[in-house]
C-alpha cells in the first residue's frame, strides 16, 4: 500500500475522505440526530470559509461535510473545529452517525424521546469497528421519517392504545381512521353501563398512535409506550428492507441490550465488507433472531 | 380545507354533515377537526368514503 493509500485509510478512521480530486479531502463532521448548536454552526462556517471553498454539504445522515480541504490543512482545520465544539465524523467500516427525527420533544406525533436514545447510542457505539459500515436510526412514530427500516438497526417508537369507555362518544371515527382497520366495535351483551365497546386487535395493530392522537373525545389513550426494533436494513447496490427483531419492547434498557447483542453478533460473524442485512440473509434470519433475542 | 371553510360559517353547537373520501382524507379531516376543538358526532360508511356529522366547537361570541 502506498503512503498516500495508508494516509487515506488512517484519515478515513477519523472522518476524512479523499475526494475525486486527489489533492483535496472531505471533512465529515459529527452530529447526533442532526442537532448542532449555533456556536458549532458558526465554527463550521468559519472553517469552511478558511480551509474549504466557503460552503458545506448536508449529508443524508444529518451530518455536515466540508469539502475541498487540502491535506496539509486537515489537522489545523480539525483543531479549529474542536475548539468550536465540533468533532470529526466517521467513514469506512464502523458505526456511523446516529440518525433520529425530533421525536416527542417537538413533534406532535412523536411517541418517544428519540434524541435521548440517539445520544446514548452515539456515546456507546459511534465509531465502533464493524465488518462494514453500520448505520442506526431512531424514529419517533410509525411515520418513520428517519427511515428506521432502512438502517442496520432501526428503533421505532410505538404505543399500545387503550380504550376508555367513560370518555367515548361512540362516534365511530376510530374505525375508518385506523390505517390497518384494527379497531372494531362490539355490543356488550346488554350491559347497561357499557352497552358497547371498541377494541384494537393486538395482532393487527401497528402501534402507530393515530387513534390516540385523533380520537375526538380522547377515549383512545396511550396505554403503554415501547419500541419496535428492526435489524438488517440497508440501501446501496443491494438494498434490503429491515426485518423486525422484536415488537414492542417496553423497557428501554432491553433495547440497548438488543443493540449490543446485534452489533456483537455482526462483529463476530460478518464477513469483511458484508453489510449486516446481507449477513442475516446468509446465516438465516431465524437463526440470527434466536441468538440475539436469546442473549437478552 | 373545504371542511374548515364550511365550519367557519357555523355558530358553536351547530351541526354539519361532511362527505369524505376513504384514505388519507379521513386522517387530514380528523386532524383539522381535532385541532379546532370541533366534535365528531357520528361517522357512517358511504360508498367510496364516509359521512361525518360534526358539531362546531368553541364558544358563542
Amino acid at each position: 500500500m502506498s503512503d498516500l493509500e495508508l494516509d487515506a485509510v488512517a484519515l478515513g478512521k477519523v472522518g476524512m475522505m479523499r475526494q475525486t480530486q486527489p489533492e483535496f479531502y472531505v471533512m465529515r463532521l459529527h452530529a447526533v440526530a442532526g442537532d448542532l448548536t449555533a456556536r458549532q454552526i458558526r465554527c463550521i462556517a468559519r472553517v469552511a470559509a478558511r480551509y474549504g471553498r466557503g460552503s458545506v454539504h448536508l449529508s443524508t445522515r444529518q451530518g455536515v461535510e466540508i469539502h475541498y480541504v487540502r491535506q496539509e490543512d486537515l489537522e489545523e482545520a480539525r483543531l479549529e473545529l474542536l475548539e468550536g465544539g465540533v468533532e470529526m465524523g466517521a467513514c469506512g467500516p464502523r458505526v456511523r452517525l446516529i440518525v433520529a427525527c425530533p421525536g416527542n420533544e417537538t413533534c406532535r406525533q412523536g411517541v418517544i424521546d428519540t434524541k435521548a436514545m440517539a445520544k446514548t447510542l452515539d456515546e456507546r457505539y459511534f465509531k465502533t469497528e464493524t465488518p462494514s459500515k453500520f448505520k442506526m436510526s431512531v424514529a419517533g412514530c410509525s411515520n418513520n421519517c428517519s427511515k428506521a427500516t432502512e438502517n442496520d438497526i432501526g428503533i421505532r417508537g410505538a404505543i399500545e392504545p387503550e380504550w376508555v369507555p367513560a370518555s367515548c362518544s361512540d362516534c365511530g371515527l376510530c374505525m375508518p381512521l385506523c390505517p390497518v382497520r384494527a379497531i372494531s366495535r362490539r355490543e356488550s351483551g346488554g350491559n347497561p353501563e357499557t352497552p358497547f365497546r371498541y377494541e384494537a386487535d393486538e395482532a393487527s395493530c401497528i402501534n402507530c398512535s393515530t387513534c390516540t392522537s385523533l380520537c375526538p373525545s380522547d377515549a383512545w389513550r396511550v396505554g403503554k409506550r415501547g419500541y419496535h426494533v428492526y435489524i438488517g436494513g440497508t440501501m446501496g447496490r443491494v438494498p434490503r428492507f429491515a426485518s423486525l427483531l422484536k415488537k414492542f419492547v417496553t423497557d428501554e434498557d432491553d433495547v440497548y441490550r438488543l443493540v449490543e447483542e446485534a452489533i456483537a453478533f455482526y462483529r463476530q460473524h460478518g464477513n469483511k465488507k458484508e453489510r449486516f442485512g446481507h449477513m442475516i440473509d446468509r446465516i438465516g434470519l431465524d437463526t440470527v433472531r434466536e441468538v440475539i433475542l436469546g442473549s437478552v | 380545507m373545504r371542511v374548515k371553510n364550511a365550519l367557519l360559517s357555523l355558530e358553536p353547537g351547530e351541526l354539519i354533515e361532511v362527505f369524505i373520501d376513504e384514505g388519507e382524507a379521513v386522517f387530514r379531516v380528523a386532524r383539522t377537526l381535532k385541532d379546532a376543538d370541533n366534535r365528531v358526532v357520528k361517522v357512517e360508511p358511504r360508498p367510496g368514503g364516509l359521512s361525518m356529522i360534526v358539531e362546531k366547537g368553541g364558544k358563542h361570541a
